[in-house]
């Protein structure tokens, strides 16, 4: 990024907002971070985020991980609005490759964590209102999914089979393709 | 998670629906859907079949001929064979379709040839098996193979026809049907559309029949004077993106390109440098169309703009090459769905020992493979003898995810 961006944005990025978890944990984040969140987006347009914002949905440990992402992710955002849509200029698509495939990096890093986080991180995107995130950790789960069969699917994800044996034998007899 | 005791997932089912979405083979739904019966109801449900369909690219279960001989109502379809990824939804299908049509009363002069496949229907046209080239325009049918429905669409009226210059003999005329891509994925929506270029030696006239108004009428016309190939329809490749029509042919530095939304054909200047044949559009974004190019060892990549399509020849942005397996020779059919292109490789040190052998040896092996659009991931689908040449992939969620198209 050659430009550090227009006035506007250097405004938002002085206004910090406070993020307060579950266990009343502090995190100060600037607002351009903070509001990839719809949640918080709405909170800070109708001006109640004045003495921080509590999240009693989410842990600190998870928050710290939320906004470990959406810190890098405003960033990436605030590259793309400064950018021209026409992708006429070589030069930049090649700076804007680069800045994609070193966002990648960092979401494939960031997926490296167990279920139990993951699913959290599902709850809290999904809570937060963070579209990117949301799909990001979604997707995640359902790769891990691709290729398994049911048992391994129920194994992996803590799943009791609640299905009759009649109901399971039906399943697999209309759609025996999959299975096999 | 020490406590195995938990009935349910972790996460509520309006979550376990955001991630289930994300799966997008038919199969990994499936095999979940038999894990539990919140699974299990939630995968059946058809809002979730909505959106699911709605979310992913129909896969390519496999081809359809375009032309065959002496077997009436025989439509060729080949199945994706393992090791491709819808090789078993592909045999599913094979399974639960008929690909043969019921033919009107029996006529030895006439048989049916494969016009277009899209959307999971077939368009058919009786053709005179008297007239080697042109293709007189009589019956057209569109034919469901899964849910073994068939629709016949009525002759364009001789009026229309007159008032749009193309006289009273049909004879004399090229007739070039094809289906116009589903505008919505409302999968109650059994309404669809059959367009047919009439084209004589200067000019194509567009005709569109509403399966709705069960009517033809005239939409768009044009001068093909500066796209010659026109007038022989089977030279030229057809494909759709991004809301219009393109012709291709294998030599001519232009092609013909028809808006859907204005209805209005233009003539667009092409990237120059290929070689001949190895040329196909393709949609890779919304509003981007696609230009691949085959050189003898890779597939290039090229996209444009759409409203900047027709202004020049520049502005082509290079996005992607891959390399080609050197083992092999290749072409393009033109075969396009969305999000996959076709491409055909021949094993070089077969062709040769045919070649050789002056062709009288066994033919050799034609290898057909898939290329994924967003990643140009090349994956074989199946083989078949060198003389059988199917044009069209058939792409269809199966079978209980595909629900009647007409």
């Amino acid at each position: 990024m050659a430009s550090a961006g227009s006035g506007d944005e250097k405004a938002a990025a002085a206004a910090m907002i406070t993020l307060i978890s579950s266990d009343n944990e502090k995190f100060e984040v600037t607002e351009a971070t903070a509001t990839l969140s719809q949640t918080i987006r709405h909170m800070i347009e109708d001006g109640c985020t004045d003495g921080g914002v509590p999240l009693p949905n989410v842990t600190s440990k998870i928050l710290a991980r939320v906004i470990e992402y959406c810190k890098k992710h405003a960033t990436a955002a605030a590259g793309e609005e400064g950018s021209s849509s026409s992708f006429s200029d070589a030069a930049f698509l090649e700076v804007d490759r680069a800045f994609l495939e070193e966002l990648e990096e960092f979401d494939d890093a960031f997926l490296e964590v167990d279920r139990a986080t993951l699913f959290d991180l599902i709850l809290a995107a999904n809570y937060l209102d963070i579209k990117g995130l949301l799909n990001l950790t979604c997707q995640k789960v359902a790769d891990s999914v691709k290729g398994k069969t049911p048992e391994q699917i129920r194994e992996m994800y803590n799943i009791v089979n609640d299905l009759t044996p009649e109901e399971e034998a039906e399943i697999r007899r209309e759609t025996q393709w999959a299975f096999e | 998670m020490a406590s195995a005791a938990a009935a349910q997932p972790d996460l509520p089912v309006d979550l376990m629906e955001e991630i289930l979405l994300r799966l997008n083979d038919a199969a990994d739904l499936i095999r979940a859907s038999a894990a539990c019966t919140s699974f299990h109801r939630l995968i059946s449900d058809g809002h979730f079949i909505r959106r699911f369909k709605s979310l992913h690219c129909p896969p390519v279960l496999g081809l359809v001929a375009g032309t065959y001989g002496s077997r009436d109502e025989e439509i060729y379809f080949y199945p994706a064979k393992p090791p491709h990824n819808s090789a078993p939804a592909a045999r599913a299908l094979a399974r639960a379709a008929k690909f043969t049509v019921t033919s009107l009363p029996e006529d030895p002069t006439h048989y049916w040839t494969v016009r277009d496949v899209r959307d999971g229907r077939v368009l058919l046209s009786r053709r005179c098996a008297w007239t080697t080239i042109l293709f007189v325009f009589e019956h057209l049918m569109v034919y469901d193979p899964l849910h073994r429905r068939q629709v016949q669409i009525p002759p364009i009226p001789h009026d229309l026809l007159a008032a749009a210059g193309h006289g009273d003999d049909r004879c004399c005329q090229e007739f070039d049907p094809f289906l116009v891509p589903a505008a919505t994925s409302d999968e109650d929506d059994l309404s669809f559309q059959v367009m047919c270029n009439a084209l004589s030696e200067h000019k194509v006239e567009t005709f569109l029949y509403s399966s709705v108004t069960m009517e033809w009428r005239r939409v768009a016309s044009s001068s093909i004077t500066s796209f010659k190939s026109m007038e022989i329809p089977c030279l030229v490749k057809r494909s759709y993106a991004c809301g219009c029509f393109y012709w291709v042919d294998y030599s001519e530095a232009v092609m013909l390109m028809l808006d859907m939304r204005k209805m209005k054909f233009s003539i667009v200047n092409l990237l120059t440098r290929s070689k001949p044949g190895g040329r196909v559009i393709v949609e890779v974004m919304e509003n981007r169309v696609g230009l691949l190019i085959l050189s003898e060892y890779t597939l290039d990549l090229y996209s444009k703009s759409l409203p900047d399509i027709s202004i020049s020849t520049k502005g082509w942005r290079h996005d992607h090459t891959t390399r080609l397996f050197d083992n092999y020779q290749w072409s393009f059919t033109g075969g396009v769905v969305e999000g996959y292109a076709l491409l055909y490789g021949v094993l070089r040190d077969e062709y040769r020992v045919w070649v050789e052998s002056d062709r009288k040896k066994e033919k050799p092996n034609a290898h057909c493979f898939t290329v994924e659009l967003e990643t140009l991931l090349i994956e074989e689908l199946c083989v078949f003898k060198l003389d059988v040449r199917p044009d069209f992939l058939y792409a269809s969620f199966p079978p209980p995810f595909a629900t009647p198209s007409i």
